[in-house]
């Protein structure tokens, strides 16, 4: 893990995205973390906290909500031994704003060996609905594998691509007979759901025809990617330049190569969702570290 | 009553293929074309979109406070439709609606409420979005009313990929919404400026206390900060650029009203806290809130 330096150099009184005060007490809070899990949603993220209490901690759920450790509606952060369980909303700016508080309060609480996790749902290419696939690396939209921010006015690419032991441990911390299929490819983060997903049901006019977006797919396609979301680039960017160990786990809700609409029951959709928290549920159970 | 003037959207950038759908999911609102869509938002005149859930839940009770006139009573308005994503309100000819942290989450929510609008039959209606964010050479708690907005090499522009290529759309709107909302407000102190939008909170806005190592020094970050304000930024969040360049791209009216938290010139990277005993947003907000109120209760016809 590689921190800004400067950050030791004018320790901070309050973290402003969590609404937080760094006290001892609040930093005490946030010890002896190994695992941070992302998700879109905060009622996702309590769900799945919820779940690690079950497994990890043998807590009976009947009796147990989860409490959110911070004072802002954007984010929502529960623990469970361990694991942090956090919610960052959609697209790739609001998980750069959350990954970097996130990590600075880890960093304030003196946490130095973290995996970053993020679990989710996106658009499958030419895969069922319903596949789990874990990234090994980023793309965005235009298929160039880095991440394009600006700092100042210059322009920064940075690489994106997974921890591909992470992704290996994932997979193999799967049972032989898991009810759905799950794979290894990679992903595009497009920060426009429509037209930067080649969707043509957005209120703004698509420019390029059917025609055109079954060329761009089969290209897709060649470069192994298996799914378009909208945060695995800024994850990727941020967790190579932090030195922390990442990747995503999302279930397909659609086949991009099918249709541009998500038209599961609201029933399947949560099955759905389940079968990535599943996966990391199945990783983090196969690990030593959990409870501390 | 004064003025409903202003012109209505462009009907002939909206993309034809929804309209065309047996049913279309509006799927992040948890909405769908099969419901009375038009019987509910048939007369929204404004949409009123800000930042965070807890942002829209507080402007929604003190709209409908002020709409209804509800002076001694405490109020609680319910959500509408999914409120995982979004926290959606109708309240008389408004919609209210948190769009998230950051311009790709906001991007769903505006072509999902203009789909929305059109299933609904309503063409003319104006977008006003208000959020805290940092302010340039202004006091702590200033508003500052935008209808132009800076990306982070200050042009005026927004660049979207769409099918694989990039495009690059104008961040400029007709300054109409913006003179009638700062005559709707005599008494208010209101900065008019452009925005600077960037897609990162830290070393997008040329912060040092991130989590990642920046390449530049304070003093760069500082000069960089000037020269933002030399091409007319007074204020700083990760949406506006988009949110104008989306506006302009349809046509429909809107403009921006940010509470400036901190003074960014003045070398604050910590803003203060936003929220005073958990539920009550800073007075910047709810006075920022308060302007847009001012505005539409003064253009609504009432019986």
């Amino acid at each position: 893990m590689q921190i800004n330096p400067l950050l030791d150099q004018n320790p901070e009184q309050f973290l402003y995205l969590f609404n937080l005060e760094l006290t001892p007490a609040n930093l005490d809070k946030f010890k002896n973390i190994r695992y941070v899990i992302m998700q879109g949603s905060s009622k996702r993220s309590a769900l799945l906290a919820k779940k690690l209490a079950k497994h990890v901690a043998g807590i009976d759920t009947r009796f147990f909500e989860p409490v959110n450790l911070v004072n802002t509606s954007n984010f929502a952060v529960y623990r469970v031994g361990s694991v942090l369980a956090v919610s960052h909303g959609m697209g790739n700016v609001t998980i750069d704003a959350l990954l970097h508080a996130v990590t600075k309060l880890l960093h304030f609480a003196g946490n130095t060996q973290l995996e970053y996790i993020r679990v989710g749902t996106s658009g499958g290419i030419g895969i069922e609905p319903g596949t789990v696939v874990v990234t090994k690396n980023a793309y965005m939209p235009n298929l160039e594998p880095y991440y394009t921010t600006y700092e100042l006015d210059q322009r920064v690419d940075t690489p994106t691509h997974a921890d591909l032991a992470l992704v290996e441990r994932i997979l193999a911390a799967q049972p032989d007979k898991l009810s759905f299929p799950i794979v290894s490819g990679n992903s595009v983060a497009a920060d426009d759901f429509y037209l930067g997903q080649c969707r043509y049901d957005g209120a703004m006019r698509a420019r390029r025809d059917h025609d055109y977006r079954a060329k761009f797919f089969e290209k897709v396609h060649a470069l192994d990617i298996r799914n378009f979301e909208m945060e695995s680039c800024a994850l990727g960017a941020f967790c190579n330049r932090a030195k922390i160990p990442a990747t995503m786990i999302a279930v397909t809700l659609v086949n991009r190569f099918e249709g541009d609409q998500i038209k599961s029951s609201a029933e399947q959709l949560v099955e759905f969702s389940e079968r990535s928290q599943q996966v990391v549920i199945n990783y983090l159970l196969s690990r030593k570290d959990l409870s501390n | 009553m004064q003025n409903l003037k202003g012109k209505s959207m462009d009907k002939s950038k909206l993309n034809p293929h929804f309209q065309q759908l047996d049913v279309d999911y509006l799927y992040h609102l948890g909405l769908d074309s099969s419901m009375k869509l038009k019987a509910e938002f048939g007369d929204v005149k404004y949409v009123v979109l800000t930042r965070s859930f807890s942002n829209a839940d507080y402007f929604a009770n003190q709209f409908t406070s002020a709409y209804y006139g509800l002076n001694d009573v405490n109020i609680t308005c319910k959500t509408i439709a999914k409120d995982e994503r979004y926290h959606i309100y109708k309240v008389g000819n408004t919609i209210i609606i948190s769009h998230g942290v950051g311009f790709p989450s906001m991007l769903i929510c505006l072509n999902e409420i203009v789909k929305l609008m059109w299933h609904a039959g309503v063409e003319d209606y104006k977008f006003i979005r208000f959020s805290p964010g940092g302010g340039l050479n202004i006091a702590e708690n200033s508003i500052v009313v935008a209808n132009q907005a800076l990306n982070q090499q200050l042009k005026a522009e927004w660049s979207n990929i769409e099918f694989g290529e990039y495009y690059t759309y104008p961040t400029i709107l007709d300054e109409q919404l913006s003179t009638d909302l700062i005559t709707a407000n005599p008494d208010a102190a209101i900065i008019q400026g452009k925005i600077l939008a960037s897609s990162s909170f830290y070393n997008g806005q040329a912060r040092t206390n991130g989590a990642l190592a920046v390449n530049y020094t304070k003093q760069q970050a500082h000069e960089y900060l000037s020269n933002a304000y030399a091409a007319g930024a007074r204020g700083i969040d990760m949406e506006s650029s988009c949110f104008i360049a989306f506006c302009h791209e349809m046509g429909i009216p809107g403009c921006v009203v940010l509470a400036a938290v901190a003074d960014r010139l003045q070398g604050n990277d910590n803003e203060p806290s936003l929220r005073v005993d958990n539920d009550k947003l800073s007075p910047v907000l709810t006075a920022a809130g308060q302007v847009i109120i001012n505005y539409i209760l003064c253009n609504t016809k009432r019986d």
